[in-house]
């Protein structure tokens, strides 16, 4: 909605002074905002596809779309109103596709990073296996011979050597035992990480590779309608992540916020463990998830064109 | 007067004639209309899956007024372009409900994730202290006895053997009653995510409007609706009684949740994801249906491509969409300015033709999708916990069996018949060599009978798999095509395989016939192990990357002709 404010200056300086301009200026809000307030009330678009209008900026098409449809018979061939119509159609579909294209680089960067944790976690999870087994195996095969050969037998040399043997045996169980413990740790990434989309939603200074479209930033960086406290979606991630303990490290200390998001001077490859490569994809997962949401807004938007 | 013998043998033989030259017309008939007869059956039933889509989009009566008009030479255009437009409208909305409920079910699916990860790393950690613990009094007991024998306390060594093997037994016990009873807290989601997870019994219900009518349709040839179907899926291959609430996995307004529920609850969720995402299918048979019949007035101008100023990718796209001279009159009639009718037909052809690229990309991605996940929830998931269960148990028989003998020997050395006790401690021995043998065998893991058929990877690993295995025609062509600015002319599908070889994504040699038979799931392919799905999942995942890549170059072609 374009509006002359030139005009109304002019025309509140020429005749009717204070008065009449305060009534001007009203008179240029109600007539900007006047569409979109009326389609709200009466129904027409949900706050999700609202909001999903005002990302995309097409607000005005939309409206005045929407007024069209209640003056004229959409039915009827109108080139305005079909001109209108695949302007937003292409619009909508075009922000469609660049969600999906955001989708796709997350989950290209969650097999990335899954892939790696998974390599870990086997390498892990045999080391653990082989130390366990080989504390059985000896456990075993130095009890046989200790209480078969070693003490069977009236040679009290024997038997102090079967003794000396069995404290050996068990020494070595508890080497073995911490060895397992320590192993449980895992080792880190052998392959090299990239920097990754969390940096950006964990106000780091992303490179623009791993930057999000300007119309996903924004949308992160809004209150999703239906908040509660007015928290934006990116502010509700945080807080999630923060407070609901499902990660295994503790994102609110700036190093670790460095480290997740393969980002900054505090990373290096050698921090790459098992539980930073475990969190980072969960991370991973939520915030697509919630990049994704957007798409409700251009579902409802689209709903309220038919 | 002939013999009766005579006629009645002359009557056989020529009945038999009749009958043999019937036999061999109807074989003829048979083998001459067989292919038209079942590429007929097939164009029905993607006709009926294409009306049925229309008419679960409430556009059937659109549908057949666009296919009678089409058919029609001398009909209106502009009526033509109005039935156009609300229905390109009706399919994207479509489209887009299907990522909004696939959007959603994926939010469930992450915030379950995150609850049965934490859990299994606590249940991790508590299994290892259990571990540790056993070995640790092993350690302390096993070195205190002999010092003791060495001492001459007999008495008190056999009281430490009675005293280890008792800790031993209960630690064991301890650990498999754990592993038993161990559920996951606070499963509810928290506040701060009120307005995203919803944590409720996945039942199929709070669909976007298009998807629930998708689901409580019947699927041509049944007569049972989609939502029944999969409910009766799920009650055959889960035991999951969709009728009942309470199985339905729900975390809401839960405290606690056992790790077999939020498994449960995982996959269903993904069994309802591919169930919805198989709309799209039936969306591409509508808008194939729709563009089978020619248009009067709309194709190639005669305007010469070459004026097309877009990205390689897109102009790719463009001319498998045959939008080439579309795109460049279109952009002509642009820099005139001026709205007209040619425009919006040019307009809506564009955007007709780039729905259906991505839609065919999206069909394709789903495709691979699905393989994915059931090889990583089904397959994997199946042989990764039966091969965790065996190992453990067997674990567990080891502590067991050291720790009951143990309190034998003890009481037997209290005795004084210290050669008995040797004796049980040396059966202990050989028992606990023999089952960490039969832990060392385990790990490798166990088999599992394969059921899920030829899989996206038979066709670019060149299997010739049958032609519902197969990628639809325009992604074929994709797949079979160089990528803009290559200079060696290989395919993406030729280049791919020499990917996957060079870059050794795989731990199993791709040169290997039975090997790509392995991955690809072929029907000679009988059994699979945790090795062959770990590569079926990694190729499948680089496939899937390939794929995703074309949605790219459909947004592109949308970009560069605004």
């Amino acid at each position: 909605m374009s509006f002359d404010v030139s005009m109304i200056t002019q025309f509140a300086c020429d005749k009717f002074s204070v008065r009449s301009s305060i009534l001007a200026i009203f008179s240029a809000a109600l007539l900007t905002f006047l569409p979109s307030t009326a389609a709200f009330a009466s129904g027409e678009l949900t706050p999700q596809a609202q909001e999903a209008a005002k990302l995309m900026g097409i607000e005005d098409q939309v409206y005045r779309l929407l007024e069209y449809k209640k003056t004229r018979s959409v039915d009827n061939y109108d080139q305005e109103t079909l001109g209108l119509q695949l302007s937003l159609v292409r619009k909508i579909m075009t922000t469609g596709l660049e969600l999906r294209s955001a989708s796709a680089k997350f989950d290209r960067e969650i097999t990335f990073e899954q892939q790696a944790l998974d390599k870990l976690t086997r390498e892990r999870d045999l080391a653990v296996s082989l130390t366990t087994n080989a504390n059985f195996l000896q456990l075993s095969i130095l009890s046989t011979i200790i209480d078969g050969p070693l003490e069977q037998t009236k040679n009290r040399h024997m038997i102090l050597n079967g003794n000396r043997l069995n404290i050996v045996s068990g020494l070595t169980v508890g080497s073995l035992a911490l060895l397992a413990l320590y192993q449980q740790r895992g080792g880190t990434r052998h392959s090299k990480p990239e920097a990754n989309l969390l940096g950006q939603t964990l106000g780091l200074e992303a490179p623009d590779s791993e930057k999000l479209s300007p119309i996903l930033w924004q949308y992160l960086n809004s209150p999703a309608t239906d908040a509660a406290g007015g928290l934006t979606r990116r502010q509700q991630l945080t807080e999630y992540w923060e407070t609901a303990k499902i990660l295994p490290i503790n994102i609110k200390k700036t190093s670790t916020v460095e480290q997740v998001s393969a980002l900054g001077s505090r990373h290096r490859q050698r921090y790459e463990s098992i539980k930073l490569l475990t969190a980072r994809v969960t991370m991973l997962f939520d915030l697509r998830a919630m990049s994704n949401m957007l798409n409700t807004g251009l579902v409802e938007l689209l709903q309220a064109l038919d | 007067m002939r013999p009766l013998g005579f006629d009645q043998g002359a009557l056989q033989w020529s009945n038999l004639n009749v009958l043999l030259k019937r036999l061999f017309s109807t074989i003829l008939c048979g083998l001459i209309l067989a292919p038209p007869s079942l590429a007929v059956d097939r164009s029905t039933f993607k006709r009926s899956e294409a009306m049925q889509a229309a008419q679960s989009l409430g556009i059937q009566e659109k549908v057949d007024r666009l296919l009678f008009l089409r058919s029609n030479s001398d009909c209106s255009s502009e009526e033509l372009l109005v039935l156009r437009a609300a229905i390109l409208r009706k399919i994207l909305r479509a489209v887009l409900e299907v990522r909004q409920a696939c959007n959603k079910l994926d939010v469930e699916r992450a915030y379950t994730y995150d609850i049965m990860q934490k859990e299994e790393r606590r249940e991790h950690f508590v299994n290892q202290l259990f571990n540790t613990a056993n070995f640790a009094q092993i350690s302390t007991f096993y070195t205190l006895e002999p010092f003791m024998r060495i001492h001459d306390q007999f008495v008190t060594s056999a009281i430490f053997t009675t005293i280890s093997g008792s800790l031993n037994t209960a630690i064991s016990t301890f650990s498999r009653l754990h592993g038993a009873v161990a559920k996951a807290s606070n499963v509810s989601p928290p506040k701060v995510l009120a307005n995203i997870v919803d944590g409720g019994p996945v039942d199929a219900s709070g669909m976007p409007p298009l998807v629930s009518k998708y689901l409580d349709a019947a699927a041509p040839g049944s007569n049972k609706s989609r939502r029944e179907v999969l409910f009766a899926t799920w009650l055959s291959s889960y035991k999951i009684d969709a009728t009942k609430k309470e199985d339905l996995c729900s975390i809401k307004d839960r405290k606690k949740a056992s790790i077999k529920l939020l498994r449960s609850r995982i996959l269903l969720l993904w069994s309802l994801h591919t169930a919805v995402q198989d709309f799209d299918r039936q969306l591409l048979c509508l808008l194939d249906q729709l563009e089978s019949v020619p248009m009067p007035g709309t194709e190639s101008s005669g305007v010469t491509a070459s004026i097309i100023n877009c990205s390689a990718g897109a102009a790719e796209m463009a001319n498998l969409l045959k939008l080439q001279p579309c795109i460049a009159e279109l952009s002509q009639l642009k820099q005139t300015g001026s709205p007209s009718k040619r425009l919006s037909e040019l307009e809506l052809r564009l955007l007709e033709r780039s729905l259906r690229g991505a839609l065919e990309v999206q069909v394709a991605s789903d495709k691979v999708d699905e393989d994915l996940y059931y090889s990583y929830h089904v397959v994997l998931s199946d042989l990764l916990q039966s091969r965790a269960r065996w190992l453990q148990k067997t674990y567990d028989a080891n502590f067991l069996q050291s720790g009951i003998l143990g309190i034998v020997a003890g009481r037997l050395y209290l005795s004084r018949h210290s050669y008995a006790g040797d004796r049980k401690f040396v059966i202990s021995g050989g028992n606990g060599t023999a089952l960490t043998l039969l832990a060392m065998w385990q790990m490798h893991g166990f088999k599992r009978k394969s059921d899920m058929g030829p899989n996206s990877l038979a066709e670019i690993l060149d299997l010739n798999p049958a032609d519902d295995c197969r990628f639809s025609p325009f992604v074929s062509s994709l797949l079979n095509s160089p990528p803009p600015g290559s200079s060696d002319g290989k395919s993406r599908r030729e280049l791919l395989n020499n990917r996957w070889k060079e870059a050794k994504v795989t731990t199993l040699n791709l040169d290997s016939a039975k090997n790509l038979q392995a991955v690809s799931a072929m029907p000679s392919h009988k059994y699979d192990t945790i090795n062959v799905v770990k590569n079926r999942i990694a190729l499948l995942h680089s496939l899937k990357k390939e794929l995703e890549s074309f949605q790219g170059e459909v947004l592109e072609l949308l970009l560069c002709t605004e």
